[in-house]
């Protein structure tokens, strides 16, 4: 029977190599046509708060259902068997704990605290019946993702371990991010696989589901001769030695090894297996913590984003969805911020209001849009950001219009040719719209001191101009460029444009996000 | 007991069968991965900037310069995308034999996204056509910048050629050290840099005004091509000179085919020999009175400028041996 817990460990590697790898296929150069959003599309919770948010299932999260519907049956076996951060919390528990017998029991009873990942799925779905999807912010693989993504690979760049950009990438708040997932890996020195067991609201979902699974972990009463080994060994507080608690039990095995008796095995009951308990809930608790989630939804809303009210800084990648229908699907997982080839995509902190935590923005002084790329699109996994073809974004036929993201405009108090008398045409040559959104006009002027200058003052021409940024980027007034793009324009919005610019006829008209 | 120990026997079986299976999976799971990782559009990740890495000339962008390092990526334009960096000028460079143009940015580490100098280094296929556009960009104006074989120093920037390569280095701080890194780029075009500019001197018909390579059909004729154009102030008035530099046999081949030319417009045409030199002065009812002459090396001519006031100066420049190399400004 303990061969189960070989099996586990070697789907543990191969899961967690998996996802090593999916990273480091996720540079842009090493691309190709990987699934790097692969753990995501599997990921039960990524599917049901974004059903609940946008009524739609965007393919690739159909895979979740390969977890989900073995898990009715087989328990949670995704915990201990695939889930890229409960692996890593098994392995440093298990390097963290060298704990006496007695205190092994003790710190592996079940808790009441044990609870608490159920009411924050609690919250975390009525947030998205609600229209808002924050299940990314806790969601085991959209965290850890996010977390090497934004903190742990820069960082690890910056030692010197080489990088997916030339230079270590940087991401505005990176070290936030990065924290949260050090927290919860250190949380194992105190209590094993303290994440999974009290917190982690995807446990929670597949622990549910696990209610009526068939298969299960059971105890031959009359072989058990409580040892408490098993409890000894136990990775999800299950208590293996009593009732078991198959909604908390992760399938790891390990109980069955450690029996000296054999009184354990994974299976259907036996006529002498022991019977187990019931999901620990307080119903009560649990009405009590979804109005609370109802009353926060709109609190959350109630402030300035540019759901209510376009804001300039808000700029969202290519072929981003309007704004809520993009936080009714963004997850916060970062993939696209790691494939973005110039790391202009960056996790944004309040800029979108408190429901765009860590969803991606243009912040074109790290970065630009690259004219030709389209990879964020490409790998979202929810298609918050649609994936467009290069034709598409660049308005080649048979696409009449380029995608926009907002549009350049010139201070000219710090514009080197119109402020200070000194020639510059950096913006206009390095616009890569044809004909160019930038043009300049000849002017001889006299400076204070006499001298005769001949300057080319440049100037933007809005219905051209897609927003890439490149012209902000590469502006050498350093700390605050001359020019600089806001979100006025985007396609993605019909209400944000220029609107005594009609005349001109760049207005768009209804939007169509290519989804139905 | 006997029930349940039975049923161990019978478990023992189907977890021995689960495990199978369950270690069977694994391969197909990781053949899945491996093949849908090759199945994917390549236009999806030919943009530019990830092709700059294909590029051969990204070799000669050192990761460190002069204290700077390279931000970034180089980025890379061929014909088709060169307009993308210098729109409204691709084609002076595409009519001129461009082959390709990558950029790379030096600045310092901790200030990313501000570089100091962006270098843009154009392979333009042979030096003649590298010349024509240093020379065509701005004329040859500026003083020497002793970087390359021909270069210029401008106020915020740097023009030179090595070989088939034209590089511009622009600055976007006082003191950057554009000679300095100009001169290590050249250093690491290593042997490409050798292969000389051809001599691209003229006779000093004046004052050099400015100097342009035309590529195909100089002053409309089909099959004049690859020519370098030099205008000269001599008093008032303006002279342009032209020359063609190629085999013996493709100079008597342009020498006849615009002896035909001139032939077939019935434009009068005089065979001069002068101090051993064989001339043609044209009686042109356009272009006023010209001349040109061939040598082994070149078929040099000029307008606007009487044979008699041109000759001294044709003569020394003959004399003198063609396959000097040029000074910047003549
Ligand atoms: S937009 Fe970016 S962060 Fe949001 S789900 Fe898509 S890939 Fe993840
Ligand atoms: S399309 Fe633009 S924002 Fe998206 S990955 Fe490419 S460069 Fe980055
Ligand atoms: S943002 Fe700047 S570079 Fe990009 S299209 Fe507009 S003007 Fe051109």
């Amino acid at each position: 029977m303990g061969g189960l817990r070989g099996v586990r460990r070697i789907y543990a590697a191969f899961f967690l190599g998996l996802f090593g790898f999916l990273l480091w296929a996720g540079e842009f150069e090493r691309l190709k046509g990987f699934e790097v959003g692969l753990f995501l599309q599997l990921d039960p919770l990524t599917a049901l708060g974004g059903f609940l948010t946008s009524h739609t299932l965007y393919k690739g999260l159909a895979l979740a259902l390969l977890i989900l519907i073995p898990t009715l049956f087989l328990g949670r076996f995704f915990c201990s068997w695939i889930c890229p951060l409960g692996i890593v919390n098994q392995v440093l528990s298990h390097i963290f704990h060298r704990r006496r017998a007695v205190e092994s029991w003790e710190e592996n009873r079940y808790r009441p605290v044990y609870r608490v990942k159920y009411y924050l799925l609690v919250v975390l779905l009525v947030f998205a019946g609600l229209g808002s999807l924050q299940t990314g912010l806790l969601d085991p693989i959209a965290l850890i993702y996010r977390s090497f993504t934004l903190s742990l690979l820069p960082a690890v760049d910056r030692a010197g371990g080489g990088g997916w950009f030339a230079l270590p990438a940087v991401f505005h708040g990176g070290v936030l991010i990065g924290g949260v997932l050090l927290a919860i890996l250190l949380a194992n020195r105190l209590i094993t696989r303290f994440w999974c067991r009290a917190l982690c609201p995807l446990g929670a979902l597949l622990g549910w589901c696990a209610q009526w699974s068939l298969w299960r972990i059971r105890r031959d009463v009359d072989r058990c001769n409580q040892c408490k080994q098993c409890l000894r060994a136990c990775q999800g507080a299950a208590d293996p030695d009593g009732a078991l608690r198959h909604t908390e039990c992760h399938l790891c095995m390990n109980c069955i090894e450690a029996c000296g008796t054999q009184a354990l095995h994974y299976g259907l009951a036996g006529s002498r297996s022991s019977i187990g308990r019931p999901l620990d809930l307080n119903r009560r608790r649990v009405v009590e913590v979804a109005l609370a989630a109802v009353v926060a939804v709109p609190m959350t809303r109630s402030t300035l984003s540019p759901r209510s009210t376009p804001t300039p800084e808000v700029i969202r990648p290519p072929g981003s969805l309007p704004e809520a229908q993009f936080l009714a699907r963004c997850i916060k997982c970062g993939l696209c911020m790691r494939v973005c080839p110039t790391n202009v995509l960056q996790p944004a902190l309040l800029e979108a209001g408190f429901e765009g935590l860590w969803t991606p923005l243009l912040m074109n002084a790290v970065g630009y849009c690259e004219h030709h790329c389209v990879l964020c699109g490409q790998v979202c996994p929810t298609a918050a950001i649609r994936p467009l073809s290069v034709a598409e974004k660049v308005g080649a036929p048979p696409f009449t219009k380029p995608v926009r993201l907002g549009t350049a405009f010139f201070d000219r108090g710090r514009c080197l040719p119109w402020a200070m008398d000194v020639p510059c045409i950096v913006c206009e040559e390095t616009c890569p719209t044809s004909p160019k959104a930038i043009w300049y006009e000849t002017v001889a002027i006299t400076s204070r001191d006499g001298r005769k200058v001949t300057l080319k003052r440049p100037f933007v021409q809005p219905e051209l101009c897609i927003g890439c940024g490149i012209c902000e980027n590469k502006c050498p007034v350093t700390d605050l460029a001359a020019i600089r793009v806001s979100s006025v324009g985007e396609s993605r919005s019909g209400d944000n444009r220029m609107l005594l610019n009609q005349q001109s006829g760049w207005i768009e008209g209804t939007i169509d996000t290519g989804l139905g | 007991m006997a029930g349940i120990r039975g049923a161990t026997r019978q478990e023992s079986v189907g977890v021995g069968r689960a495990r199978v299976g369950l270690l069977a999976l694994l391969p197909l799971i990781a053949w899945g991965v491996y093949w849908e990782g090759q199945r994917y559009d390549p236009g999806l990740l030919d943009f530019k900037n990830a092709a700059a890495r294909l590029s051969p000339l990204v070799a000669l962008f050192p990761e460190r310069a002069e204290g700077l390092a390279r931000l970034g990526e180089t980025r890379r334009f061929d014909r088709e995308s060169l307009h993308e960096y210098v729109n409204g000028h691709a084609e002076f460079f595409i009519s001129a034999g461009f082959k390709e143009l990558v950029v790379g940015e030096y600045g310092l580490p901790q200030e990313a996204s501000r570089p100091k100098v962006v270098v843009d280094l154009y392979d333009m296929g042979k030096p003649l056509f590298a010349f024509g556009v240093l020379t065509g960009e701005g004329g040859d104006g500026g003083p020497e910048a002793g970087v390359g074989e021909m270069g210029f120093a401008e106020s915020r920037g740097l023009r030179f050629i090595s070989g088939p390569y034209y590089v511009k280095m622009t600055a976007f701080d006082e003191g950057a050290p554009l000679k300095a890194m100009g001169q290590a780029l050249v250093k690491a075009m290593g042997q490409a840099g050798v292969a000389k500019a051809q001599g691209f001197r003229f006779p000093e018909f004046g004052k050099p005004l400015a100097t342009r390579f035309i590529k195909e059909n100089y002053r409309g004729l089909d099959f004049f091509d690859q020519v370098v154009e030099r205008s000269f102030q001599r008093g008032d008035q303006t002279i342009q000179a032209f020359q063609v530099m190629g085999s013996e046999a493709r100079n008597l081949e342009l020498e006849s085919k615009l002896l035909a030319f001139l032939k077939g417009e019935e434009i009068p045409v005089e065979r001069l020999e002068k101090e051993g030199l064989v001339l043609f002065q044209v009686q042109d009812p356009y272009e006023g009175e010209w001349f040109f002459l061939r040598t082994q090396e070149q078929v040099i001519g000029a307008f606007g400028i009487p044979l008699d006031a041109a000759w001294t100066p044709l003569k020394e420049f003959v004399n003198r041996g063609q396959t000097q190399h040029d000074e910047p400004r003549s």
